[in-house]
């Protein structure tokens, strides 16, 4: 722990130091620093180059950018995707303050922008893209409903769970190994309506970030990925917005200044049945589905230094069922004298399950080349279960009712305090640095039943049965970092970066100290060759209620049983952008992961939160592969062609899973090819076209009958010689969309039209072993039934349910 | 608009389906599966055998099983009983090779195992009282303390067996029918018996929970496994309560009824040492999620599939040997009669 502790002062002493700006003896310099924003919306924009010569950096997460240039006159230039380039010449004889607002020109494209970016092949690092807006917006998706996390699935590397879902696979990781962040504050459940769709709202969305490698050392808390959304801080120069009307959703935005100083922005989207759940419930609607979401955001400049973000996000899934039934009978009594007897019987249950996240941010500018961003934020997940039932009866006028009400939550929750710099002492370095302080309060589990009898009004029974609060865990997290982006010559970038953290719970504590490291080397101008390491730790995993994704999945901290989970990626990657409006690339890589978690065999998760250690077991994986991928950038016609190959593997050393044996992940799929194109047939009309097609994941499916010897004696199950061993049929699938805008006096309107899996392309949406058997075996309740008299009686097949074919879609919307 | 629209639904209706995928056969048409447990304090074993096919299971009557100790075979067989097993006699000890081999209709499978050392039990205390039950009846409660002397040098995975014995002393019968017909000693077996409660115990119960109603054959570790990881080389104190219970079915209540009579109960612990691989069979089966009745509904979704240890060349199984030390104690006489039945109190041994 002490010896950890000194490498890090060590290595941010040196760092510092190093990075020191030149003495005034040496050479005179002076500092350029500003905020870059779009000229019509006043919204900061990310990831802007700067440039002066070769000389260059690029805004950061709030638009701010920070140039050190030497005395006299420069020409400086600054571009971004489509936005017209801007120069400007400036003598410099003193530190000064240049913000900027770029102009918009749709016809400026990536290949046209020059300078570093955060992501992509301009970045040090490798695995990292940006998703373009118009691809987060356009691209065609089930229920023609945008989705941020499903335009993430077209990217290489990215596998999704099963059809339509929008959870991700990062490089063979888990679907709880990424970190969901909006706004820098982690989101624990990005899924609304079992993970048909995810909670961010495309209209609020500013940047998306994805990171599959070479994570940025202010990153930490998860093992494969990262997304990194951004929202909108609100537009300063008027009011806009706009209404969409789909075919599951309605959605509103409107965005704005409030005064010369102060922005706001607000996003909200409501399935079409809780309109329907506000207007029935008075008429006894028991039984509905609904999710709705809401984003808010203000933002207030106090100075030209001074900025204040508070920002709130919502979600809620609710889900409630009711069932009720009258009885009458006719009985006679010992005396065989006649009685009635008149029952209502009642059922209700409720699911409600959402996140609330909050954040406020504030933004000093030291000096030109000093910037901070302090953030207090509060994030929680949290899921609620009801379930009542009750019975009234009355016997010829003598009555009695009984009523039972249980109920059940689990929930996670964060207390974040963290402070952010970054420091640009010169053009060759951009330091950043930071420390954080997370309180996590977990409860995996609370429940409580009670029962409630009474005979003539009066009470007879009052029970409190179970009154289990749940297990409070909490955890203390700090973390600190440090990275520097540091230029050697024209052709080598280098970034070094060291993230520590700290996890305490239940009397223990977890020092983790993770390098990371990437360069970057300019072969040629259009060759660029790139390699990174990471080590990331996770303190958190999801237990799994099931095989799939459900609001009632528990999250829960290490323990002394379960230590943290970490991975160690090496990558490496090579680039041609030579060709203009095109870039190629390819990327390898290679990730070790420890402490993996694994349900243990046939044990059931969901056996009681106080006991879901003893579900699972802790192992080790690894996961590695290559990702190539054809971009083109500019033209009516953009998109890309990409194709991963890919491994990941798992093993549990103590036995208790697949004998101690090597077996493929779940989300071990070996090829998957994904192509996408935007072509603007008019100024009017866009189309939107994706293909994918992805090796079946895996499963375990029983192949032949057997026997077992148990404590009890010698029974009857199918053997399945090893865990996953089965590969699913291929999902392959064409989406297209067509957009059609016409501009109106204000604003346009755009009606899209689309269709998912246009070709009727027969995918397995779920499934399901079974065996063709009339008599049930111990480990198949679905075998009592002959589902097939033509096929001998015992033969055991998968049988696969085909869904989502030919679902067309579409949404008016209304921008103004 | 319309007529596209009305296209688009047909061809939902028509394109969504179940589709069957059948498995390809992986591997031989039949494998021989071999199922063994030997217990070194068993002079008598069996040897489960039967032909695992891709769609059924069928009985293996026609082969030759021999069991190889050290090298040298011990026993031959070709009986098959009804229950699939091949039965014979052999003197297995602590450290023994073993090796059963099965051949016959042009298979041939065998398993080499090695019988593990047996564990030390240097003592066995019993602390026994009387107690009030909650529900009015009074029971003899006892607190066996087992200790366990660990295998030294390497990982060792046990089991504490119970097994109580009885001794029908005496009884007054009444004139009953199916009492003389069946034996008056196996009507009355097991009618007095110690249920035992491991979740006190830090080692059998590690995280000291009162496990309720369903859960409780889920996951209260019914059969008493453990291992050495928390006193290797060393040794350990098992604490396991006991409570003495009548039990009453359709068949011996009218009996029991009826008679009076006096058993000597002995309480017998069997500590079996055994390999890592009987360990992790025996206890994915004990937590074998489809075993539990009522919950059938949730199906496959909610658990992970058994992938059982295999120790069986050129056929699947599992074959173990279990080195057993034993250790019996004598609870005393209890006396069981009609007037008392209904008032247990007096069940409360007269010695």
């Amino acid at each position: 722990m002490r010896k950890t502790f000194v490498l890090f002062a060590l290595l941010l002493m040196s760092v510092v130091s190093w990075a020191s700006p030149d003495s005034p003896e040496k050479s005179q310099r002076f500092t350029v620093s500003g905020t870059i924003t779009d000229a019509e919306t006043g919204e900061t924009l990310i990831g802007a180059g700067v440039f002066s010569g070769d000389k260059g950096t690029v805004t950061n997460s709030y638009g701010f950018y920070s140039l050190t240039l030497p005395e006299g006159e420069t020409e400086i230039s600054v571009s971004h995707i489509g936005y017209a380039r801007f120069q400007v010449n400036v003598k410099l004889n003193g530190n000064r303050t240049m913000d900027i607002a770029l102009v918009p020109d749709a016809s400026i494209m990536a290949a046209e922008v020059t300078g570093w970016r955060e992501a992509g092949i301009g970045a040090v690092g490798l695995g990292s893209q940006e998703i373009p807006q118009s691809v987060i917006r356009r691209a065609p998706m089930l229920f023609g409903e945008a989705d941020v996390l499903k335009s993430i699935q077209m990217l290489p590397g990215v596998q999704s769970g099963y059809s339509g879902s929008s959870g991700i696979s990062i490089r063979g990781g888990g679907f709880d190994e990424n970190l969901l962040l909006l706004d820098g504050i982690p989101v624990y459940n990005g899924e609304h309506l079992l993970g048909l769709f995810s909670v961010f709202a495309p209209e609020a969305v500013k940047k998306v970030t994805l990171y599959k490698s070479s994570f940025p050392a202010r990153y930490g808390g998860r093992t494969s990925g990262i997304v990194d959304v951004r929202m909108n801080d609100g537009n300063s120069e008027g009011l806009h917005g706009s209404v969409t009307i789909g075919m599951l959703t309605d959605k509103a935005h409107l965005e704005g200044p409030i005064d010369s100083l102060t922005t706001f922005s607000l996003t909200g989207r409501l399935m079409h049945t809780g309109l329907l759940d506000l207007a029935g419930r008075p008429f006894g609607l028991s039984t509905n589905y609904f999710f709705y979401d809401f984003h808010a955001k203000v933002s207030h400049r106090f100075s030209s230094s001074d900025r204040l973000y508070a920002g709130i996000y919502h979600g809620r899934d609710r889900f409630r069922f009711g069932m009720e039934n009258h009885d009458y009978y006719h009985y006679y009594d010992e005396n065989y004298a006649p009685y009635d007897r008149y029952t209502d019987n009642e059922s209700r249950f409720h699911m409600n399950w959402g996140n609330t996240v909050a954040g406020l941010r504030w933004n000093h500018i030291f000096n030109g080349r000093l910037f901070s961003n302090t953030t207090a934020s509060w994030t929680a997940f949290r899921s609620d279960l009801r379930a009542e039932t009750g019975q009234k009866v009355d016997d010829d006028g003598f009555k009695t009712t009984s009523q039972s009400d249980f109920r059940y939550f689990t929930s996670i929750g964060d207390l974040t305090l963290r402070t952010d710099f970054e420091y640009t002492p010169s053009p060759s370095h951009a330091i950043k640095f930071g420390a954080g302080l997370t309180r996590h309060l977990f409860v995996p589990d609370g429940e409580t039943l009670s029962e409630k009898e009474t005979e003539e009004g009066k009470v007879v029974r009052d029970t409190l049965l179970t009154r289990y609060e749940g297990t409070h865990m909490s955890g203390m997290e700090a973390s600190a970092y440090l990275e520097d982006e540091i230029s050697i010559g024209q052709k080598l970038t280098l970034n070094p970066g060291l993230h520590f953290a700290l996890f305490s719970t239940m009397g223990r504590s977890y020092p983790s100290l993770q390098p990371r490291f990437s360069a970057r080397w300019d072969v040629s101008g259009d060759v660029v060759l790139k390699a990174g390491y990471s080590r990331m730790a996770q303190y958190a995993h999801l237990i799994p209620f099931a095989r799939i994704s459900l609001p009632t999945d528990i999250w829960v901290p290490v323990t002394d049983k379960i230590p943290p989970q970490v991975s160690d990626q090496w990558s490496v990657g090579c680039y041609y952008i030579g060709l203009p409006g095109w870039s190629f690339s390819s990327e390898l890589y290679y990730k070790d992961i420890s402490n993996i978690v694994e349900l243990r065999n046939n044990r059931l998760a969901f056996a009681g939160a106080d006991m879901w250690e003893q579900s699972i077991a802790t192992g080790i994986g690894r996961a590695y592969g290559s990702e190539w991928m054809v971009e083109k950038t500019s033209g009516r016609l953009t998109g890309w062609l990409s194709y991963t190959l890919s491994w990941s593997e798992r093993c549990v050393p103590d036995g208790s899973v697949n004998d101690g044996k090597w077996f493929p992940y779940t989300n071990d799929r070996r090829h998957k090819v994904s192509a996408y194109a935007e072509y603007s047939i008019t100024d009017n009309i866009d189309l939107a076209a994706s293909w994918m097609f992805a090796s079946g994941n895996r499963m375990t499916v029983p192949v032949r009958h057997s026997l077992v010897l148990g404590e009890d004696g010698l029974s009857e199950r199918l053997y399945i010689p090893s865990r996953n061993n089965w590969t699913a049929p291929p999902t392959h699938r064409l989406d297209v969309s067509v957009n059609f805008r016409k501009k109106k006096d204000r604003g346009e309107r755009i009606w899209n039209v689309g269709v998912y899996n246009l070709y009727a392309a027969r995918n397995p949406d779920y499934l399901q072993p079974r065996v063709n058997s009339r008599h049930s075996l111990p480990n198949d309740p679905e075998t009592t039934v002959l589902d097939y008299e033509n096929i001998p009686e015992g033969r055991i097949y998968v049988m696969m349910s085909t869904i989502l074919t030919v679902i067309p879609s579409f949404s008016y919307t209304r921008t103004f | 608009m319309k007529k596209i629209y009305s296209a688009a639904l047909f061809l939902l209706v028509l394109a969504s389906c179940e589709t069957p995928i059948f498995i390809d056969p992986v591997g031989p048409d039949r494998e021989l599966v071999l199922l063994s447990r030997m217990l070194t304090s068993d002079s008598l074993h069996t040897v489960y055998a039967s032909y695992a096919l891709h769609d059924n299971l069928v009985k293996a009557d026609n082969l030759t099983v021999r069991c190889y100790v050290n090298g040298k075979m011990v026993a031959e067989t070709t009986e098959q009983a009804e229950d699939k097993g091949y039965r014979f006699k052999a003197m297995i000890q602590p450290g023994d090779s073993v090796r059963i081999e099965a051949s016959g209709d042009g298979v041939r499978a065998v398993s080499r195992v090695k019988a593990p050392s047996a564990p030390a039990l240097p003592d066995l205390d019993v602390e026994n009282e009387t107690v009030r039950l909650s529900d009015g009846r009074a029971a003899a409660v006892y607190n066996f303390k087992i200790k366990v002397r660990d295998i030294p040098g390497e990982r060792n995975w046990y089991r504490i067996a119970y097994s109580g014995r009885q001794i029908v002393d005496e009884f007054v019968p009444d004139d009953v029918p199916y009492a003389i017909h069946y034996g008056w000693a196996r009507i009355l077996d097991r009618q007095v018996e110690v249920s035992l409660d491991n979740t006190k115990d830090p080692l059998l119960n590690p995280d000291g929970r009162e496990v309720e109603d369903w859960r409780k054959d889920y996951m209260a570790n019914e059969y008493n496994f453990f291992t050495d990881e928390l006193f290797e080389d060393g040794s350990n104190e098992f604490t396991l309560s006991g409570e003495t219970r009548q039990y009453r079915n359709i068949t011996n209540f009218g009996v029991s009824s009826r008679c009076e009579y006096k058993v000597t109960l002995s309480a017998i612990f069997d500590i079996m040492s055994m390999s890592r691989e009987d360990y992790l069979n025996s206890r994915m089966l004990e937590m074998d999620y489809f075993s539990l009745s009522g919950v059938g509904l949730v199906d496959r979704l909610f658990s992970e599939d058994l992938v059982l240890p295999n120790n069986v060349d050129g056929g699947i199984g599992l074959v173990s040997v279990r080195s057993v030390t034993r250790a019996e104690y004598n609870l005393g006489v209890y006396e069981v009669g009609f007037d008392n039945f209904f008032s247990p109190d007096s069940w409360i041994r007269s010695n």
